[in-house]
């Protein structure tokens, strides 16, 4: 049988195309795999890093000197860290570039024989944004701090929101000196079972709403004491689920000692219980809270802390594991997305307050300033949750209707809290705290 | 004689060529999933989760979503292999990250730790968890 040269030709460019072919084809995907493990190598190196220079604007360093000492503190800061400071042996006034007017405005008791380090922090920004933060204070040797917050142009003429009926000032000490200073969660204890108690609470009525409630259910007793008594919760722990709104520096973060840049009228002393009581838990960083933050966000595993949190935990139970708290203040809706079903909140929210409650945590929802939405529906589901489990509801919309643009920077995009509600909201915040401690029997 | 040699050898060859292009294409409808999910998340459109998710993880895969509905984000250094699969079911591993913006920062939300599980379902493949 002969065959032709030119077939012969045929048969073997064929078969060189077809070896071609075959080696290309199969060697394509292990060069994009060598690629792709390249560019992982360098992926570990830049992981996330936004966290925590986002939620501080002053830079922290290892507390170095005495005099501010933490180590009775009930809940320390989760990484012992403090505002830097320059050491002062002596009760010298520390002064950093005041950039803002600052003034002591109140004193509050402390010991005669006490020595006040007056401090001033200086923002590194203008205290138009969630990131920069002024305070001024005066930290004593030990005890008390007496501040006063800069107003931030608020307007003079509005209804002062401190002024309440006289209240006689208590004596500074945490009046339980039973409680335990730290909790540690008990490992496999038994879940709490939430209960619902208005299964066909529809929220209708949360304009009316006090700010602070009126009363604390004995179903949210119930749910503290559980989480305290049986699970081991930090009972003088709170925490925050939220997003920029609820950073430290914007939401009751003043009130921790070592930051204290709070004012109290004489009126208002009282909530020196609240602030002794739960001392630590105001400025601590929560792990359910990050710019952007919703009530989705804050039950996937992606907004999770990856350096922090377990693998495969949500950014809320994050939370609860690593900080155990008793309470938690859920400041969530502003991120919304203006057309989406408002049912889609109402699901998350749901599922958030129910593993909460099934932890152990007390949650207080807070309803919000603004109103993205268009008609409110996401404060009127908020309030609706609350009822349907009977938890206690801060209802600050209420108060922010009191504020210039409804508590809102105009100059953003009225969703943002102006800065000068953000102390407005933590001083009504702290008085849910004292409402609740008090009716617990905590001071 | 000779020739019937080549020619059966040009088949081998073709068969091969085949099955490789094959695999490719199941590794592609593997990945499709994991990929088109991740599109979704950046591109905000939730509506198209039902044709990505399997049915039991179709409500996890809308959370996942409604997560970033708040923030503008983008896929960086994205891309997928298949670590693990059989007939009806596959394993697969993503390189890079959404960066998700607010404001003036960006927050990275890295995904390699990952491993996305991938089923056959109704003959087309879905993304089932990870």
């Amino acid at each position: 049988m002969k065959h032709s040269p030119l077939l012969k030709f045929v048969c073997l460019l064929i078969l060189a195309m077809a070896f071609s072919i075959v080696f290309t084809g199969c060697n394509k995907s292990n060069a994009t795999e060598k690629n792709t493990e390249q560019q992982a190598l360098a992926l570990v190196a830049t992981a996330r890093t936004t966290r925590e220079s986002s939620a501080q604007s002053v830079s922290f360093q290892p507390l170095s000197f005495s005099g501010l000492s933490n180590e009775n503190d009930p809940t320390p800061y989760p990484d012992g860290y403090l505002p830097t400071l320059p050491p002062q042996p002596t009760a010298q006034p520390v002064v950093i570039q005041p950039t803002v007017p600052l003034q002591i405005a109140h004193v509050n008791p402390v010991e005669p024989t006490q020595e006040l380090i007056p401090i001033v922090i200086v923002p590194t920004q203008q205290p138009d944004s969630p990131e920069s933060y002024s305070v001024s204070a005066s930290i004593p040797v030990s005890g008390q701090v007496a501040t006063s917050i800069p107003k931030f142009g608020f307007p003079e003429a509005e209804p002062n929101p401190f002024v309440e009926s006289p209240v006689e000032a208590p004596a500074a000490q945490p009046a339980d000196p039973a409680a335990p200073a730290t909790a540690t969660a008990v490992e496999n204890a038994p879940l709490y079972t939430p209960v619902v108690v208005n299964p066909k609470a529809d929220g209708a009525n949360w304009r009316t709403l006090p700010v602070v409630p009126e009363h604390i259910s004995k179903t949210a007793m119930d749910i503290y004491r559980y989480g305290v008594e049986k699970m081991g919760r930090n009972g003088r722990f709170f925490s925050k689920i939220g997003d920029c709104h609820s950073f430290e520096n914007v939401f009751l973060g003043e009130y921790d000692y070592q930051v204290g840049s709070y004012t109290l009228s004489d009126s208002d002393l009282y909530l020196e219980h609240a602030i002794n009581y739960f001392q630590g838990a105001f400025n601590s960083m929560s792990y359910a809270v990050s710019n952007g933050m919703s009530a989705a966000s804050a039950l996937t595993t992606i907004w999770s802390d990856p350096y922090a949190c377990n693998y495969g935990e949500s950014a809320l139970l994050c939370e609860v594991r690593i900080h155990n708290p008793s309470l938690i203040f859920i400041n969530l809706g502003t991120n919304w997305v203006v057309g989406t079903d408002t049912a889609v909140y109402e699901d998350y929210l749901d599922e958030i307050v129910f593993k909460l409650i099934q932890n152990g945590v007390l949650p207080i929802l807070t309803t919000k300033a603004d109103n993205i939405e268009g008609n409110n529906m996401l404060n009127q589901i908020t309030v609706a949750i609350a009822q349907k489990y009977d938890l206690p509801v801060f209802n600050f919309w209420a108060e922010a209707q009191k504020l210039p643009n409804g508590g809102l920077d105009a100059t953003r995009d009225n969703i943002h809290l102006a800065a000068e509600s953000w102390p407005i909201r933590s001083y009504w915040a702290l008085k849910v705290l004292y409402k609740i401690g008090h009716d617990l029997n905590l001071f | 004689m000779k020739l019937s040699k080549i020619f059966f050898f040009f088949m081998l060859i073709l068969l091969l060529v085949t099955g490789c292009k094959s695999g490719d294409n199941a590794s592609d409808a593997q990945i499709k999933p994991v990929e088109s999910f991740y599109n979704t998340i950046v591109s905000q459109q939730r509506d198209q989760i039902g044709t990505i998710a399997c049915a039991s993880w179709e409500k996890d895969a809308y959370r996942e979503v409604d997560a970033f509905m708040g923030v503008k984000s983008e896929m960086k250094d994205f891309s997928c292999t298949v670590q693990n699969s059989t007939a009806d079911a596959a394993e697969v591993v993503c390189k890079g990250k959404i960066a998700a913006s607010y404001g003036n920062e960006i927050t990275d939300f890295p995904i390699e730790n990952r491993i996305h599980k991938v089923v056959k379902e109704n003959g087309e493949w879905r993304l089932c968890g990870f």
